[in-house]
């Protein structure tokens, strides 16, 4: 009877497939991730793996049948690797760990395996590995067999690490187990790799198929490789078996009836969920409930460690597990008090493993109804409240992520939106994004395929709707969702004319049925507690009773009065300990994390309390200004202002300086200093990227652009296709990558009256002007639907793809953005534009040396690295940090190929130092664009015509700081004759004997509160003030014999 | 009240000071009463307003002590401040588009709601009141006016073949200064627009019935003899309402068109205050526009309530 529904319904959608026949392109989707193609890879080869078959068509093409699993089973040792250099490309490195013979592989490129099958059939594959660094991401592998990934489903595999927790105390005891910090609040315990040998089936890592995958292996020799995606990991052995299906729980029963088992006759097994064994991931640890009255631990002011799971545990394949002494051998019940209020109307599902083997096959989906409030209950499928037979002994429990019996469901959904995205696409190719509903398009005649397959898609959407209301007894809004795209699908496939008038409502319903998918597969469970009983005993309850709850909230209320929450990590006790304040602009879940980190990290380190504030961004210069502003201050975005008017420390003179900024590109560094001063710590940098459909470019026979040019040349064949390219309007990356300069004399003066300049802003002009590309487009929105199907944004678009396109993951990437042709030696220049935040010291900070070090920690790599990975394991896959120190980068989890990218981005970067007065030249640039775009000006005139306009702005605002303004650079060049500006620079650090990068600064620096505003500060004795400086100009322009400030002072 | 008045009498031989004092002391509960209101309103309201006359004849900078500069930022100001003009020239323009227009629209709504039933009156007042008292609701033009080519305007405009591209509607200068001032219409029923209903609620019926009597013949003498000199005090409110709003008009565009908007063909006033008092930090300079404006604001409003002195005559 089990899963008869799903099967038939499988089976339904099979016989419709098969009827259609091979019209219906199934296209691949991959993980979470849009893979990073490599430039050199072009798309033609990569849509071969568009083109990727699914494991159902698989089994078809293969004759699937269970009478083909043979029986036999294959072993390998990793040692025994195909050492041929062409086909092993990856770095190996042969080793004994734990006395077993294993080899290393490396990080990127490829290893392979011969094993000799000996019968054809149908096989499982398994890999023995073990991670080779505590990394904290997954290692990521390509699976082949015989050069090529069998299909979609087997493609990506991720081999997880296992971690376990350094707890302090006993964790079979209630107390004591965590750290606390001294106002009493439990501290999350630090995670520690577990170094151990794992046996690894090939799988779907989407969870759609919960058995192991089967591959069809002939008699006789096969290959078998992985290719390197992230992390290098040991490998032991590698090796194919037959699967083989697990016993019902039926069956089961019968058997422990059979057998003659008994409930045990025993106390209840108990133990706190928030202590377990081990974890799948580094993001899965103990976490707090203040909720609930009875969940276990609890206290009315502080924050004690006494849930696990929530929003850490809901991605398909994470696990935790536990240990238990189990006191007589009997039927047991597994009892947990869990939370699920997430998925509405529907169940979440744990697949459950004792002592690392299922029991039987209902364990793998056991349900977790949705309720507002704490429940109880024993591990089930709904029908079942499953027994278990425990040996006496110490045993283990595992519970894994997965989507349990949705797993059909979801994965149908999931070929449904491929498939209706293909439709749209097809349809969008003939009519445009806006077709005319009047017109008749004669769709049936052209694209009779497509009318087809909306049809069976509604049909099939239909079955599921009725699948789901019959496994949950309810229509909930989950299904209705299901429900109005089936209805709408329908009408579009029975009458054609409705076909144009329903366009733009089917590509919402597709992105609707997107965002579905996403929702239904996180699959949410926090556990308070695991207690296993004897067969047949009455669970705990659920929830407090209404006076314990009562009771709970006034001690609550009243503690509110006393228990100070913001001051998380405050270590009163300790008298000699600081504290300092640091403001952030973030948002509260960042600073959150922030606040949690800095209590597990720095405080401890430097035992320096923060107190972490969260504040609204313009609040930062007022209140320096007003004296009371904070010791540090996170994202900064331009430090720089700040620093011009003296309300930013500099930060060259603290001890580890030199070390901190060894950590940032240096790209990093150049918006944040000025004349030889850093003011700011970079904290994120971001770049522009280029976003591409690959699936749609494959589909139009284009390759990626390489530069500008093939850009351009590739606007008119997507225009013809009713499609666009989302361009940048950003002409510093033009100009940057032809070589040319933004400023002047640092800063005096804007260069626009340059050919350079005025040829790179018309270039980008043109992209506007002659060839129409839109200016303003929601990106997402049109990339997704593929009608921008090349996109230039910033890779922090990357996260907002991820979440806003579950649907096209698998069908795009980003490559470096397109670059210049240097025709002389024929090099292409692929400059782009960084933005960078930073990490500030205020003036007035109290004590500015103990804020030096928060920000060298904060800058460190670990600290990068664990709010990377929180932010993620919070908010998704989409939460990638754009982190600009360059180690951390290293260890976030992008794929090998995207890094690359990224990396050669960030080698390619460049920053315009905003000198005063910056801000004045983006805004008549943006005049000249709109004039050019609005009323079809020429772009060099209207930038000529604002030249002097800007450089009087400049001056003002030089003059206003004390700086050397252009005039008077101008009377000393033409006096003096000096060629450039860094001739002068250089005679003037000779004549003085200072250091020409370091000693300079034109910026007022009155730190001793000293009220003399230096011009140059080179002469540290000699300072010369605004008014002399003046005399001395005066002098230079009138005396033929002063030549520098110091003969001058003489005379 | 009339115990009250008759103590306090005068006795010939006191001072005007002693006069007063002996009056606070007498009135001492209903000086109490006023004080909270009045100190804050000195404290936050008189004080910086009075100060900032004094900061405009300085250089402060909020960093460092000021130095007195005399006239010298009104000066620069008028003669070598073009960006003044241009905002002076926008601000006047703004002005008198839409201050009168939106004052005699608040009047004839108004006019036009008191005629209704009760119920019907509060559902039309919400109905007009909702664009000024829900803040930020004139964002919603961001969007209608989107420049994407599937803004809902741009969208119409490109189905029917009226257009071949989108049009910028806040990026380009033919058309942020009239969509400005068309939303600033369509949010001017505000405060004014409340104190005319409660006004027209307020009148006497008698004084119509009397009227009549007195020869009174169409609706536009009765508006004119008594409604109007009826609710003076709403109109002189109104008018400082209107005047203030629409001088000090800027948020709106910022918010759609950006600050600057392109070209500064949106620039008021109020934007080159905000620029140097708020992005500058140039306060003295600042203090010294916003000096200019309070007295064009003044000027304003006193050649107003001496239009507004002929009303009934």
């Amino acid at each position: 009877m089990r899963n008869s529904k799903p099967k038939k319904l499988t089976a339904l959608v099979l016989a419709l497939v098969m009827l259609i026949g091979s019209t219906v392109t199934v296209f691949a989707a991959d993980g979470d991730s849009g893979t990073a193609g490599t430039q050199s890879g072009t798309l033609t080869e990569l849509g071969s793996d568009y083109a990727l078959i699914g494991y159902e068509s698989y089994k078809t093409k293969y004759n699937y049948s269970t009478d083909m699993r043979t029986g036999e089973e294959v072993t390998v040792s990793a040692v025994d690797y195909v050492k041929d250099p062409e086909v092993t490309t990856a770095e190996v490195e042969e080793t004994t760990v734990d006395g077993v013979d294993c080899i290393l592989v490396s990080e990127s490129g490829s290893v392979s395996w011969k094993i000799d099958i000996p019968e054809t059939g149908w096989y499982c594959v398994r890999f023995v590995y073990r991670a080779a660094n505590d990394k904290t991401t997954d290692i990521e592998r390509v699976f082949k067999i015989n050069g090529k990934a069998p299909y979609s489903e087997a493609r990506y595999q991720n081999m997880n690490k296992i971690w376990y927790f350094d707890y302090v105390g006993d964790p079979s005891e209630r107390d004591g187990v965590f750290e606390f910090d001294s106002t009493g609040n439990e501290l999350r315990p630090a995670a520690v790799l577990s170094q151990e040998w794992t046996d690894y089936s090939v799988k779907d890592t989407d969870g759609y198929y919960t058995t192991p995958l089967e591959f069809y292996l002939e008699k006789g020799e096969n290959t078998i490789t992985l290719d390197g995606v992230r992390d290098k990991a040991y490998f032991s052995e590698v090796g194919v078996y037959t699967y083989e299906e697990l016993p019902s729980y039926e069956d089961v029963l019968k058997e422990y009836e059979s057998k003659g088992y008994e409930p045990a006759d025993t106390d209840p097994i108990y133990f706190e969920a928030e202590t377990p064994d081990k974890v799948s991931n580094y993001t899965i640890y103990p976490i707090y409930d203040r909720s609930s009255a009875i969940t276990s631990p609890q206290d009315k002011a502080k924050i004690l460690r006494n849930t696990m799971g929530g929003d850490k545990w809901v991605t398909n394949g994470q696990w935790i597990s536990y240990s238990f002494e189990c006191e007589e051998s009997g039927l047991y019940q597994i009892g947990i008090r869990f939370s699920q209020d997430v998925l509405k109307g529907m169940y979440t599902s744990r697949a459950v493993r004792i002592d690392g083997e299922y029991p039987f096959e209902e364990a793998k989906a056991c349900q977790f109804p949705y309720d507002n409030k704490w429940q109880t209950g024993y591990l089930g499928d709904g029908n079942n409240e499953f027994r278990f037979y425990l040996e006496k002994g110490t045993h283990t429990i595992e519970l894994e992520v997965c989507l349990g019996s949705l797993s059909d469901v979801v994965r149908q959904v999931d070929s449904v939106v491929n498939s209706l995205n293909n439709d749209y696409m097809s349809i969008v190719e003939l009519t445009g994004a806006d077709p005319d509903e009047y017109r008749d398009y004669g769709f049936t005649r052209i694209m009779p395929d497509v009318i087809a397959d909306l049809g069976i898609q509604s049909s099939i959407l239909y079955q599921l709707v009725d699948y789901i209301s019959e496994i949950n007894g309810i229509k909930s809004d989950n299904t209705s969702t299901l429900e109005q795209a089936a209805v709408l699908v329908e009408k579009m496939s029975s009458d054609e004319k409705e076909i144009a008038a329903n366009l733009s409502s089917l590509k919402e319903w597709v992105s609707s049925l997107g965002t579905w998918l996403s929702d239904v597969s996180t699959q949410y469970l926090e556990m308070d507690y695991i207690i296993i009983q004897p067969a047949d005993s009455e669970l705990p309850r659920a929830e407090a009773n209404g006076w314990q709850s009562f009771w709970f909230e006034m001690q609550k209320f009243f503690a509110s009065f006393y228990a100070d929450y913001n001051a998380i990590g405050a270590d009163s006790e300790n008298e000699n300990s600081k504290t300092i304040e640091v403001w952030t602009t973030s948002g509260r879940d960042q600073a959150q994390i922030i606040k949690n980190l800095v209590n597990n990290g720095y405080t401890l380190e430097y035992n320096v309390n923060v107190n972490l504030k969260l504040v609204a961004g313009g609040a930062l210069l007022p209140s320096i200004l007003a004296g009371v502003g904070p010791d540090a201050s996170i994202d900064a975005t331009n430090p720089l202002d700040m620093a011009i008017r003296g309300a930013v420390l500099p930060l060259n003179d603290y001890d580890t300086f030199d070390e901190v900024m060894t950590r940032f590109a240096d790209s990093a560094k150049d918006p944040l200093s000025l004349y030889g001063k850093t003011y700011a710590i970079p904290v994120t940098q971001s770049f522009p990227v280029m976003f591409c459909r690959d699936d749609i470019l494959s589909e139009l026979g284009l390759e990626v652009p390489e530069t500008w040019d093939d850009l351009m040349s590739m606007v008119p064949v997507l225009q013809f296709n009713n499609m666009d390219i989302g361009m940048t309007q950003d002409y510093m990356i033009f100009l940057y990558q032809a070589g040319g300069e933004y400023w002047k004399n640092e800063g005096m003066a804007i260069n626009f009256d340059d050919y350079t300049t005025l040829d790179s802003f018309e270039y980008m002009c043109n992209f506007f002007t002659q060839f129409s590309l839109p200016i303003s487009y929601s990106a997402e929105n049109r990339f997704k639907t593929g009608e921008m199907p090349v996109l230039i944004n910033s890779y922090a678009f990357y996260n907002t793809l991820i979440v806003f396109a579950p649907e096209i993951s698998g069908l795009w990437s980003f490559y470096e953005i397109p670059g210049t042709l240097d025709k002389e030696t024929g090099e292409v220049n692929r400059t782009s534009m960084s933005a960078i935040s930073g990490i500030i010291i205020p003036r007035g900070s109290n004590d500015d040396e103990t804020a030096w070090t928060f920000l060298d920690w904060y800058s460190d790599k670990d600290f990068q690295v664990d709010y990377s990975n929180e932010m993620m394991a919070l908010l998704g896959p989409s939460a990638k940090q754009q982190v600009a120190n360059l180690e951390a980068f290293e260890e976030l989890p992008w794929s090998e190929s995207e890094a690359s990218t990224l990396r050669s981005c960030l080698d390619h970067t460049a920053a315009i130092v905003p000198y005063p007065g910056n801000y004045y030249v983006g805004r008549y640039a943006g005049f000249a664009f709109n004039a050019a775009y609005n009323d079809k000006e020429d772009p060099s005139d209207e930038l000529l015509s604002y030249v002097d306009t800007i450089n009087k702005e400049l001056t003002r605002k030089r003059k206003e700081f004390d700086l050397m303004v252009d005039d008077e650079w101008q009377a000393i060049k033409d006096y003096m004759g000096f060629e450039s500006f860094n001739d002068w620079k250089e005679y003037w650090a000779e004549l003085n004997d200072l250091d020409i990068d370091s000693d300079t600064t034109y910026i007022q620096d009155n730190r001793d509160g000293a009220k003399e505003y230096t011009y140059v500060d080179w002469m540290d004795d000699n300072k010369i003030t605004v008014e002399s400086h003046q005399k001395w100009l005066n002098a230079v322009k009138y005396d033929g014999e002063t030549r520098t400030y110091k003969e001058w002072v003489e005379k | 009240m009339a115990k009250k008045t008759k103590d306090a009498t005068y006795n010939g031989n006191m001072t005007k000071a002693q006069w007063t004092w002996l009056l606070m002391k007498r009135y001492k509960i209903g000086y109490f009463m006023i004080a909270p209101f009045m100190i804050l309103f000195f404290l936050f309201t008189v004080i910086p307003v009075v100060a900032s006359i004094f900061v405009s004849l300085t250089d402060y900078n909020m960093l460092q002590w000021p130095n007195w500069v005399g006239l010298n930022n009104y000066i620069t100001l008028f003669l070598d401040d073009d960006l003044f003009i241009i905002a002076l020239k926008n601000t006047l323009l703004f002005a008198v588009a839409v201050g009168p227009a939106s004052y005699l629209l608040s009047f004839c709504v108004a006019w036009f709601i008191n005629e209704l039933s009760p119920k019907m009156r509060a559902f039309v007042t919400l109905i007009f009141y909702a664009p000024s008292i829900s803040g930020g609701a004139y964002t919603i033009f961001s969007y209608i006016f989107a420049s994407d080519s599937y803004g809902l305007v741009n969208g119409w405009l490109l189905k029917f073949g009226l257009i071949d591209s989108p049009i910028l509607f806040f990026q380009n200068t033919k058309w942020v200064m009239p969509l400005c001032i068309a939303i600033a219409l369509w949010m001017s029923l505000g405060t004014a627009f409340l104190s005319f209903i409660a006004g027209l609620q307020g009148l006497d019926r008698s004084q119509f019935e009397a009227a009549a009597v007195d020869g009174i013949t169409n609706r536009w003498q009765e508006l004119w003899y008594v409604t109007l000199p009826n609710m003076k005090s709403q109109l002189r409110f109104g008018a400082v309402m209107a005047i203030t709003g629409s001088f000090g008009f800027g948020a709106v565009v910022t918010a759609l068109a950006g600050n600057p908007s392109v070209e500064y063909c949106a620039y008021t006033i109020a934007h080159h205050l905000e620029e140097y008092g708020g992005s500058r930090m140039e306060v003295g300079y600042a203090s010294a526009i916003s000096f200019v404006l309070f007295l064009i604001m003044v000027g304003a409003n006193m050649l107003v309530q001496k239009l507004l002195a002929k009303v009934g005559e």
